[in-house]
């Protein structure tokens, strides 16, 4: 070869007629549409692309797959993108990581040349003594560690999605084992979903040769034919799941597939080699090369030794050629040697061994020694591109996920067994390249027979397969050498060198798993992608043990690494809204977010809204209510063994406030309810809990087997409590009912039409105040509410919101179950033991809840005020008693009607109306006193009114 | 968690349509509350199917492998 070489063609997946640019570390880099960040990078002579995690040990392009940790970068905000598989965008922003002041001349470099005082394991040893100097280590530990930075304030947002799919047969990787295998399933007439992580179906026949393209064409159009299979390109699976469930990526979607069969063809990839510097940019395995140059059109070196034996290193070395890439010398490992009859017109080096590469910042030249000939007896080879030919190891980590396990049969990793409904085909089961598609077509017709579809073809394509398993050539694999030279790497990600394996082995981390906790390899982003099967292999030499005995490290999901964003996509949530909503917006209306109901908070005024009820009359949207029915024989005695009061001496016409606990005694919902007739009830329950009350009732209605029906009608009824003196003249004009306290008495239900509609009406008391629930039919409400505010407008009738209710309840001293409640209150520390019927002979709570009363309650739902009028403590404020918590506030308020601020608290029982208690604010103790309950209209005559 | 159950009414859906409700004991007199076992090997439980039929099953499942057994309706349930 002379002169400077040819240019190359265009690589498969650019577009040169669509120039673009943009920016890495502030300079403005020339590219072309398809080509990937790194190869542009790489096109325009970038030759560091980050910086080791530890020893911040410059970093080049390695496997160009987008599996090992070297091209990391931060891309336009996000951090740790892998840019050797990420497309390039005009005007995106690149900026390296890990690395101060720039990526050529990093700082931190220094820890390279301290490397023996920063042995494996030496953040244990090292940073505990003296202890008062830990926060000092601590504070530079934490900026030094971590790779990448995310800039919050320039992440962009990501609006991911889920999708799931459904589908007889899954096949994961569309290299030529996943497309035999898809239309293998798909001509035995399963429904076949293939999914592949590249932007196009091939797999590595794309990167080997330009004269699979022909092969490649053939298969996609006879895919593209098939309408039982849906291909999805650039989709990555990085998990399986239980119940044959795949997780996949695809940019911002997430899809959750469920397949019946799944048929995993995810492939083979190399692994680096191990020697001293064996990290240096130049070095490649040399599927990088042939990615970078056939997908990118860019030339990886100039003057290159390629390392490795079989089949694979030969052809590769002819491929080099084909790209211009002049070949140095071709080393073959020991146990290769080369036949008589191939002679090739390089320089090709016998049982050679690579020592080390050398170079500062990029690849200069190897060093390698000959057969037994000692390491002063080695030869240099001056170079700048190293193409490591390593023989393929399976991309096994969802089989593991799985729960296959792999043994080495000849140097092929082989899976060992089955799994039910998850099969494997191609590189990724060892077999060898000729043999991927027969296996591919035979997996794929089996998937199809497991679930029905049983083709004539089956028997026949076993027969060839079971010929074609035994002609699989051996493969030739290296074993780490011993070496005194500190640098040989196994772990790149965390800078894990064979030499601190060793030691960490001679500490005592002998098993795998402990092994891999203390050095940390195969800990980083790869997640043992290129240092897995070296680490067992490692493991095993230096226990004595067999590679079988050591096993592998447990592989869990993500096979690969994704955005937390996508695992956060949203569900499916709606929103709810109340058939009044669109009348609240109009109303200019603040939302508050209610159990998935938007609910107003106020109109704009909460005090106004509080003093508008208590002196003149109000109207509150309540349709967000549980509203229940339960009718049939056994409906009295199902309320009775689930409420802790009587329901079956209630009159029918007649309301009450019932309380329910579960089995533990702890306060679950409340309530208000009314019988209709004798066998006929209908139940409020809180907003929050409307399924959990219905679920319970229905639980329990099954369990007993009793001759009763429950019904939800929340959504079905709209309701709204119209509250204030002045109610029952609003109301008059509405409804064509007999108001009178005498006909319509406080706790009782009525069945009338307002402004013509059929409604249920309940006379209640939440709010302090007569006051009328009004429930119709939801397609009704707004005649309803529209003819009530009408009425009542010239008695200055305002709506009022969720705020203003809360403030006048408290007034009442109503308690909020879940506001006022937790997981530990009883109903006879919450002030409601009046309530509860320990004369029923059975009820949810009652063994526990007559313990306690026998015990005595140790804390109690108190009022309170604080001793300066105007404070108002923030919710969830402890209360303390000699610098210790002993309670807190649940509730508090100012309230408008009394001019002071009150509350409700939970305190330690001993404390009585008129006693003094601290509570915590902001690191001051302020003193409250134990006031009687309700603060506001405590003989009830308001409500009776 | 990811298996799937078979609901006598909707047939094999996600356990995530479903709620899980502990395992079924005798039914409750009310008197103590009943202690569930929550040994290795088979259960019987009570699940919900919240987002289909909105019924109660009683479901017998393994729960080393999370195998389903049986399903049935929960007043079904042998006692």
């Amino acid at each position: 070869v002379s002169g400077p070489p040819q240019p190359l063609p265009p690589g498969r997946w650019t577009d040169p007629a669509r120039p673009l640019t943009f920016t890495f570390n502030r300079r403005t880099i020339p590219a072309v549409a398809g080509q990937s960040i790194a190869a542009a990078l790489y096109a325009a002579g970038i030759r560091v692309f980050s910086r080791s995690f530890k020893y911040h040990r410059p970093r080049g392009l390695f496997c160009l797959t987008g599996d090992c940790p070297n091209c990391l970068m931060n891309v336009d905000g996000r951090p740790n993108v892998r840019t050797c598989i990420e497309p390039v965008r005009d005007g995106q922003v690149v900026c390296g990581q890990n690395a101060w002041p720039s990526l050529r001349w990093d700082v931190l470099r220094v820890f390279d040349w301290l490397h023996a005082w920063l042995p494996v394991g030496f953040y244990y040893k090292r940073f505990h003594k003296p202890r008062w100097l830990w926060p000092v280590f601590e504070y530079v530990v934490r900026r030094i560690a971590g790779l990448g930075r995310i800039d919050t304030r320039s992440m962009p947002a990501v609006a991911a999605s889920v999708e799931h799919l459904h589908t007889e047969v899954c096949v994961v990787g569309g290299g030529p084992a996943g497309m035999a295998a898809a239309l293998g399933a798909a001509e035995a007439g399963a429904r076949v979903l293939l999914l592949e992580r590249q932007p196009e179906l091939g797999g590595h026949l794309l990167d080997e040769s330009p004269d699979h393209s022909a092969r490649i064409e053939t298969q996609i159009s006879a895919l593209t034919k098939e309408q039982r299979v849906q291909i999805l390109l650039q989709t990555s699976v990085f998990g399986i799941y239980e119940g044959s469930l795949l997780a996949a990526v695809c940019g911002d979607r997430l899809f959750k597939i469920r397949s019946r069969q799944i048929v995993v063809c995810t492939g083979a990839r190399q692994q680096p080699e191990v020697f001293h510097n064996n990290d240096l940019p130049g070095i490649f395995l040399s599927r990088g090369v042939q990615r970078l140059a056939r997908l990118y059109g860019v030339r990886a070196g100039h003057r290159t030794v390629v390392y490795g034996g079989g089949q694979t290193a030969r052809q590769l070395s002819q491929d080099l050629t084909d790209l211009g890439i002049d070949l140095v010398a071709h080393l073959l490992p020991p146990g290769d040697a080369l036949a008589a009859a191939d002679r090739p017109d390089h320089p090709v080096w016998e049982n050679a061994t690579l020592v080390k590469a050398y170079g500062h910042g990029r690849l200069q030249g190897v060093r390698i020694t000959m057969g037994t000939v000692a390491v002063s007896a080695s030869t240099h080879i001056p170079c700048d591109l190293l193409c490591l030919a390593t023989p393929p190891v399976p991309a096994n980590e969802l089989l593991l996920q799985a729960g296959m396990r792999f043994h080495q049969v000849q140097g092929r990793w082989q899976p060992d067994g089955e799994i039910q409904g998850v099969r494997a085909a191609g590189g990724v089961a060892g077999t060898s390249a000729k043999a991927h598609a027969l296996e591919g077509r035979l997996r794929g017709l089996e998937a199809a027979a497991a679930v029905g579809h049983v083709s004539p073809a089956l028997e026949e394509c076993r027969r060839q397969w079971q010929a074609a398993a035994s002609e699989s050539e051996p493969l030739v694999v290296a074993t780490p050498e011993q070496s005194s030279l500190p640098k040989r790497f196994i772990c790149f990600c965390e800078d894990v060198t064979h030499k601190d394996l060793l030691n960490a082995v001679a500490e005592g981390f002998d098993h795998i798993e402990t092994l891999k906790r203390y050095s940390t390899a195969t800990m980083g982003p790869c997640q043992g992608k290129m240092c897995g099967l070296a680490l067992r292999a490692v493991c095993a030499l230096a226990t004595g043990r067999t590679s079988a005995h050591t096993g592998s490290t447990t592989a869990r999901p993500p096979a690969r690494p994704i955005d937390l964003a996508v695992l956060a996509a949203d569900r499916f949530r709606p929103v709810r809204r109340t058939p009044l909503h669109h009348w609240h917006q109009a109303a200019s209306a603040r939302w508050l977010d209610a159990s998935g109901w938007k609910r107003p908070e106020s109109y704009g005024d909460p005090t106004a809204e509080v003093s508008a009820v208590r002196n003149g009359v109000g109207l509150i949207d309540v349709s967000t209510l549980a509203k229940i029915e339960v009718f049939g024989p056994d409906a009295a005695e199902l309320l009775e063994r689930i409420y802790l009061n009587h329901w079956s001496d209630l009159k029918p016409g007649r309301a009450r406030y019932g309380v329910m606990c579960n089995e533990d005694g702890i306060l679950f919902d409340d309530g208000v309810g009314a019988r209709l007739g004798s066998e006929r009830y209908y139940l409020t329950a809180t907003t929050g809990n409307a399924e959990a009350v219905v679920q319970w009732l229905e639980l329990w209605r099954t369990t007993w087997r009793q001759n009763a029906t429950v019904i939800s009608r929340t959504s079905a009824l709209a309701a709204m409590n119209l509250a204030g003196p002045r109610a029952r003249e609003v109301l008059s004009q509405a409804a064509a009912l007999d108001l009178s306290p005498a006909a319509f008495p406080y706790m009782s239900v009525r069945e009338a039409e307002v402004a013509g509609v059929p409604c249920r009406l309940l006379r209640i008391g939440f709010v302090g105040e007569l006051g009328y629930e009004i429930h119709c039919p939801s397609g009704h409400a707004w005649t309803v509410w529209h003819t009530l505010c009408e009425a009542g407008e010239e008695f200055g009738l305002k709506p009022f919101g969720v705020e203003a209710q809360r403030v006048l309840r408290l007034e009442k001293g109503h308690l909020i179950i879940g506001q006022d409640s937790d997981a530990l209150s009883t109903p006879l520390e919450a002030g409601l033991d009046w309530l509860v019927a320990f004369d029923k002979p059975s009820f949810h709570g009652r063994e526990p809840l007559n313990r306690l009363r026998e015990r005595g309650p140790r804390s109690r739902l108190i009022g309170f005020t604080a001793v300066q009028e105007d404070w108002v403590p923030e919710e969830g404020c402890q209360v303390v008693e000699e610098n210790q918590p002993v309670g807190r506030v649940t509730s508090a308020r100012f309230s408008p009607t009394l001019q002071r601020s009150l509350g409700l608290a939970w305190v330690p029982a001993r404390l009585n109306v008129g006693d003094q208690f601290f509570i915590r604010c902001h690191e001051a103790d302020v003193p409250a006193i134990v006031a009687p309950l309700p603060f506001y209209d405590p003989e009830g005559k308001r409500v009776k009114a | 968690m990811s298996f799937l159950l078979s609901c006598p009414n909707c047939g094999t859906r996600e356990v995530a349509e479903f709620r899980y409700a502990g395992e079924l004991l005798r039914p409750l007199a009310t008197t103590v509350p009943p202690q569930g076992a929550n040994l290795p090997g088979r259960q019987r439980e009570r699940w919900f199917h919240r987002f289909g039929c909105r019924r109660w099953l009683w479901v017998e499942r393994d729960l080393r492998s999370n195998e389903v057994v049986t399903t049935g309706w929960l007043e079904e349930a042998p006692s």
